[in-house]
């Protein structure tokens, strides 16, 4: 009896060596943790000129975390699991984190350029959501459990309801209750179809060979619907076809700064999130390549041809994130190592123009916080730079070159057209006929900003933000990578065949 | 108690909070739908439980589940609060003021 119970005792011993181990892995996020601490206190110590002292720390958390990102991914060289199952860090995941950092450090950018800077910096609010958020995101990339899974995507749900419904305006609030209210049946429903998956594998280790064999025991009809239920949550935070409704009421009413953390992130941690719930079960009863492969072509289809009716910038780009989430998509239907590799650039291009063109139509915003396209009326011939950076951002969005959207695609569509003349899944050249056609007619709407800017007559005297030097510089540097990229992205693609993204 | 009679019951709850959130209207009541949904899954997740005897996995999941819910009930009716102000209605049928 005694010798049991000091058997259990070192074994516990043994398991707390091991958490405490594992924080060192954790330092990114301990840190982010903290910054987050220290803005709330921050806020309740000072009363007044906060908003230098909020930045500061954002940046400086940002900064430190990235170090410790970077040092991360040097010293890590095999998969390692951490805190007892729960999580996995693995190269893939760093890299995302990395990537999550850049976003953030650019949402603060476009923060500080708004026309209404100080909603942003008046109290830490804001930050501390964004902080928030980050810490989901991050948890998100690295979960290898489903209770993990469900923590950390209801950690994003909810600070990104909450930063919908900051700012104190009609619109907003409606956006924010809409938001949530899909955003919670979807989580509901994705948790019950977890909880069937539990009952029929006895673990929510996902990475599990119990989970694995589990699943085979199992009659193929309450198998797919648990396993489509499941789906449901992460298609919700990728905002891919069923789940995609939100969107564009969301991007109308939010702060544009906002708006380009919250199509980016969530976007790119769900990706990932499907991503490796799909490899770890590429089993043969689970036919994903047919059920993404529909996933991704309603979304393109759906996306492109909402956008081309739309009159507002922002909700124009809402569809089109449809749209992008079905190509994210396509990347990972070919299931090959070229086409994870694809996918992988895809997401960091999306990002990098994602972040870009809002930026610059932030510029044209209006008092309200919409941007009509009757506010680029004539502007290219005033602001001729921002205009040709804008026609850039662009083209890159539709996939032509010579922008790095067009390799993105053109990488993304070769893995597919390989997969297929392997397996011949008549799926995938759907996918690729449909994914074709989508970018001809995306054309359409994506060049309608830089029509009004250059052809049109301008109408109203709207003026831009002050100091637009800074924003030409700052826009200059995001442009920048996508030019770059497209002439020389074997650096980039370098990097990312040297992450083996499986688990 | 068998296990069949506790999962009927949940399916049965997920069934009713699903019918609740697609027919009602007001945003409360769609909560209260929400909130049916996940004690459905909470159930399941108990129940299963039972066969997972060291680790009881799914009894802790459950607690989770009902921690992360009050956090984002009470996130919800705030923001239903600030509805209210600005429409004086939690009537999801009319607030409407953003469509394309």
């Amino acid at each position: 009896m005694i010798l049991a119970q000091s058997n259990m005792l070192e074994g516990l011993k043994d398991q707390l060596q091991h958490l405490t181990a594992d924080i060192f892995w954790l330092a990114p996020e301990v840190t982010l943790v903290i910054t987050l601490v220290l803005l709330l206190t921050y806020d309740l110590i000072f009363r007044q000129n906060k908003s230098v002292g909020i930045v500061a720390i954002a940046i400086a958390g940002l900064a430190f975390s990235t170090l410790l990102l970077i040092s991360n991914w040097s010293e890590l060289l095999v998969t390692n699991s951490l805190m007892g199952g729960l999580l996995r860090l693995d190269q893939g995941a760093v890299f995302f984190k990395l990537l999550f950092v850049v976003g953030a450090l650019l949402a603060i950018v476009m923060m500080q350029r708004h026309r209404k800077k100080d909603f942003f910096f008046h109290s830490s609010e804001p930050l501390v959501l964004v902080f928030g958020l980050l810490l989901g995101v991050f948890l998100m990339t690295m979960a290898a459990n489903l209770l993990m899974v469900y923590v950390s995507v209801e950690l994003v749900s909810i600070c990104s309801y909450l930063l919908i419904g900051l700012y104190k305006k009609k619109s907003n609030s409606e956006a924010a209750i809409k938001y949530l209210l899909f955003g919670a049946v979807a989580s509901a429903v994705m948790i019950y179809g977890m909880s069937w998956l539990y009952g029929f594998t006895g673990t929510l280790d996902f990475t599990s060979v119990q989970f694995v064999n589990g699943l085979y025991l199992v009659p193929i009809l309450p198998l797919s619907i648990a396993l489509v239920m499941t789906m449901a949550g992460f298609v919700f935070k990728l905002g891919a076809f069923p789940f995609h409704i939100w969107s564009p009421d969301v991007y109308e009413a939010t702060p544009t700064p906002f708006v380009a953390l919250l199509s980016a992130l969530p976007k790119l941690a769900g990706l990932t999130l499907i991503f490796r719930f799909v490899q770890v079960l590429d089993l043969d009863f689970a036919n994903w390549q047919l059920w993404l492969g529909i996933i991704a072509i309603a979304s393109m289809t759906i996306g492109n041809f909402s956008a081309l009716w739309q009159k507002d910038a922002k909700r124009m780009l809402a569809y089109s994130s449809i749209a992008q989430a079905g190509f994210l998509l396509v990347g990972l239907i070919a299931f090959s190592e070229s086409g994870e590799t694809a996918a992988l650039f895809y997401g960091v291009i999306y990002l990098i123009m994602n972040f870009a063109v809002f930026f610059l139509i932030q510029l044209f915003e209006n008092k309200e916080g919409r941007i009509p396209f009757d506010n680029f009326r004539g502007k290219g011939n005033q602001e001729p730079w921002i205009g040709a950076l804008l026609l850039i951002v662009m083209i890159s969005l539709t996939g032509l070159p010579p922008t790095a959207g067009f390799n993105g695609k053109l990488f993304v569509f070769s893995a597919l057209w390989e997969s297929w003349n392997s397996n011949g899944q008549d799926i995938l050249l759907w996918v690729f006929i449909f994914g074709l056609l989508n970018t001809v007619v995306s054309l359409f709407y994506y060049l309608k900003i830089p029509y009004f800017m250059f052809v049109k007559r301008p109408v109203d005297e709207l003026s831009l933000n002050n100091k637009p030097q800074i924003d030409r510089i700052w826009g200059t540097i995001l442009v920048c990578p996508l030019l770059i990229w497209f002439f020389k992205s074997d650096g980039l693609l370098n990097i990312l065949n040297s992450i083996n993204f499986v688990f | 108690m068998s296990i069949d009679i506790l999962l009927l019951l949940g399916a049965a709850l997920f069934c009713i909070g699903l019918a609740v959130v697609v027919t009602r209207k007001n945003a409360i009541a769609v909560l209260i739908g929400i909130e049916l949904m996940l004690n459905a899954a909470n159930l399941n997740l108990v129940a299963f439980s039972r066969f997972d005897g060291d680790q009881l996995q799914g009894q802790i999941f459950a607690l989770f589940v009902i921690t992360v819910a009050a956090a984002e009930a009470a996130v919800a009716l705030a923001i239903v609060v600030k509805v209210y102000q600005h429409f004086n209605t939690a009537d999801l049928d009319q607030i409407n003021e953003l469509k394309g």
